[in-house]
């Protein structure tokens, strides 16, 4: 046989073959490769949040206008027949609903109380305790100024009273808001210095406070869950391999975030932005035969019949046996938008709270490098992708304690778990490759 | 459903159409991309590259020549790129006389089969293997080959010429041996 039928033969016996392998399997992953459109998705998220943000603050605001217009609506002060309040004109038993139309034109004794409650004098009473109540009068204070014009008030120090930084808070307006009979205990104390403590009432004033705006910058460290799966019904030497040997190192967190919550209510809602590390470490021990073949071609001229003959004496091949050990990482980085909903409740300079929301991943990055086949290691930037480029959404969890060093500063403690339901492998890689985090982080809360 | 309805409803992104054509042709193309690959998980990669490939670019294919000739270079382009990644294959262009044009090969090696080809295939340097599957088995010209692996038309010829004289030799040497183990 010549040697070109023989590679006729070589041609026609490889071309014909095939091999088994799970099609269906394959099909799944060759569909599973369409890419989604993700930017739309980000943008929608951004938008949302703002959304969310900006709707929580204009609801929490109409809020607080609500309840400035119901602390300075003069329903507060209408009499309780029970408990006349102690005014100019305590004789007057009249008891008429003031309005704004006809607010101007009623006299200081015209003004009662409704549902009056007795406190304990000031000299009995906590300072500390009394600097919300003292912020809620200083609003009808300013009320108080608008409807009786022609009044000229005393300016009296209440340094004894009031600690340094509510006058700094108060300012000039906690001074005027001593004279004014019917609106503050102080005037009532001032007015009747031996009154007794039962006898004392003071308005009711709303719950709503107001609405804070803080700023959290956080950093802490979590332990990802891995789970590898192999998505192929064929072994699969590298899913092995990497799901005994491969190990999650701690990654780390930073993020900063804007909270919105009132004054008075335990709940508020947070926003942000945050980045994730994490890295995997493979150590591999590897042994292989390695074939290296050399040329060597020796060539022997024979000139009997006056033909030249060259003989061609085969490759030199040499086997080597290697093996040993090399540990190679690769890392993902994650940058999301989360956000939560959340209640926290103070005990004293101590609070703490739990929340839940959910995160947007907009970007997802990996580098170093991954195993690939029994002895080898290839860079994750390689023309096929081995991670997607986000993970979508998620969904955390967690509970925070922290303590109050200051008015606007706080320190606190989260422990939080994080379940993401995609997977970070791309959708033909054959091994899927899922997290979830659990970690802590510390963080500061600064209000403004 | 024949191969002209499978490549129409493919290209108008027919689900059943794409699924029919994996069905269709996966097996001989895995033995394909195994013959350019390391190891089988790799050929599998490559496989599914090449169909995606495939299904990506088949509004390019106009129906001239064979539509398995042009998924199989897909596929071969796909595994070559593959393997690239994982070993280096360096070409020598050192000129050799045609020894193989003389040579002749005892009968019994054309029933030859698939296995005991690659292990005799498998004896040549990477670098000649890879051409000599590419002219000989796949039906390359030299300027294609050249392209594909990036490499002059001359080395081409060359390391084919080169592949073929060892392969010759490899078959004589080895029938040297069965005639010797037979006496």
């Amino acid at each position: 046989m010549e040697y070109r039928n023989f590679e006729q033969h070589i041609a026609i016996t490889l071309k014909s073959e095939e091999l088994a392998l799970d099609i269906q399997g394959l099909i799944n992953d060759i569909h599973g490769k369409k890419k989604r459109r993700k930017g739309g998705f980000i943008w929608l998220w951004a938008v949302l949040g703002v959304l969310l943000l900006g709707s929580g603050a204009v609801l929490l605001n109409k809020g607080n206008k609500k309840d400035n217009t119901t602390e300075s609506t003069p329903d507060n002060y209408i009499a309780n027949k029970s408990t006349p309040i102690s005014t100019d004109n305590n004789e007057e038993k009249t008891i008429e609903r003031i309005t704004s139309d006809n607010s101007i034109k009623l006299s200081r004794g015209q003004m009662k109380v409704k549902n009056s409650k007795k406190v304990p004098p000031i000299w009995q009473t906590d300072v500390s305790s009394n600097i919300n109540t003292a912020k809620s009068v200083l609003a009808t204070t300013i009320l108080a100024e608008n409807i009786i014009e022609e009044e000229k008030f005393e300016t009296i120090d209440i340094n004894e009273n009031v600690d340094l930084k509510l006058g700094q808070r108060l300012g000039n307006n906690i001074s005027a808001l001593e004279n004014k009979d019917g609106l503050s205990i102080l005037a009532q104390q001032k007015k009747h210095p031996f009154i007794s403590r039962d006898k004392i009432v003071c308005p009711t004033f709303s719950n709503n406070g107001k609405l804070y705006l803080e700023i959290i910058p956080e950093v802490g460290i979590f332990l990802p869950i891995k789970k590898l799966e192999n998505k192929s019904t064929e072994v699969n030497n590298v899913f092995n391999q990497r799901n005994s040997g491969e190990k999650s190192l701690e990654g780390i967190n930073a993020g900063l975030y804007l909270k919105l919550s009132k004054e008075k209510s335990p709940f508020y809602i947070k926003a942000g932005l945050s980045w994730s590390r994490l890295s995997e470490k493979m150590p591999l021990t590897y042994s292989y035969t390695r074939k290296d073949t050399t040329q060597g071609i020796i060539s022997v001229t024979v000139s009997q019949t006056g033909d030249t003959i060259t003989y061609i004496y085969g490759d030199i091949i040499q086997e080597r046996k290697i093996s040993g050990n090399k540990t190679k990482h690769y890392s993902i980085s994650m940058v999301d938008l989360p956000m939560a909903i959340g209640a926290e409740k103070r005990f004293g300079s101590w609070f703490a709270g739990v929340e839940a929301g959910l995160s947007l991943n907009i970007s997802m990055k990996s580098a170093g490098n991954i195993l690939v086949s029994d002895t080898s290691f290839t860079a994750i930037d390689a023309p096929i992708e081995y991670f997607k480029q986000s993970v979508g959404l998620s969904y955390f969890g967690g509970v925070h304690i922290g303590k109050e060093f200051n008015n606007a500063g706080r320190l606190f403690l989260a422990a939080r778990a994080r379940f993401i339901p995609d997977s970070f492998s791309t959708d033909q890689n054959r091994i899927r490759q899922s997290y979830h985090f659990v970690g802590l982080n510390v963080g500061y809360v600064y209000t403004f | 459903m024949n191969i002209e309805d499978i490549i129409v409803g493919c290209k108008e992104g027919n689900r059943k159409c794409q699924d029919a054509l994996v069905q269709k042709f996966a097996p001989g193309l895995l033995a394909l991309c195994l013959r350019y690959t390391s190891d089988r998980e790799l050929a599998r990669d490559a496989l599914q590259e090449c169909f995606i490939n495939a299904f990506r670019f088949i509004g390019k294919y106009e129906g001239k020549g064979s539509f398995e000739g042009w998924l199989k270079r897909i596929a071969v382009t796909s595994s070559i790129s593959l393997n690239k990644k994982f070993k280096q294959i360096y070409f020598e262009e050192v000129q050799e006389d045609s020894t193989w044009e003389h040579a002749v090969v005892p009968d019994i090696y054309s029933t030859m089969g698939k296995d005991e080809i690659m292990v005799v295939l498998k004896q040549l340097p990477d670098s000649l293997y890879l051409v000599f599957n590419m002219y000989v088995v796949e039906g390359y010209q030299h300027h294609e080959i050249a392209e594909v692996l990036g490499i002059t038309e001359s080395t081409s010829r060359s390391a084919l010429c080169k592949a073929r004289n060892r392969l010759a030799l490899l078959i004589k040497k080895q029938d040297e041996v069965l005639v010797a183990q037979a006496s």
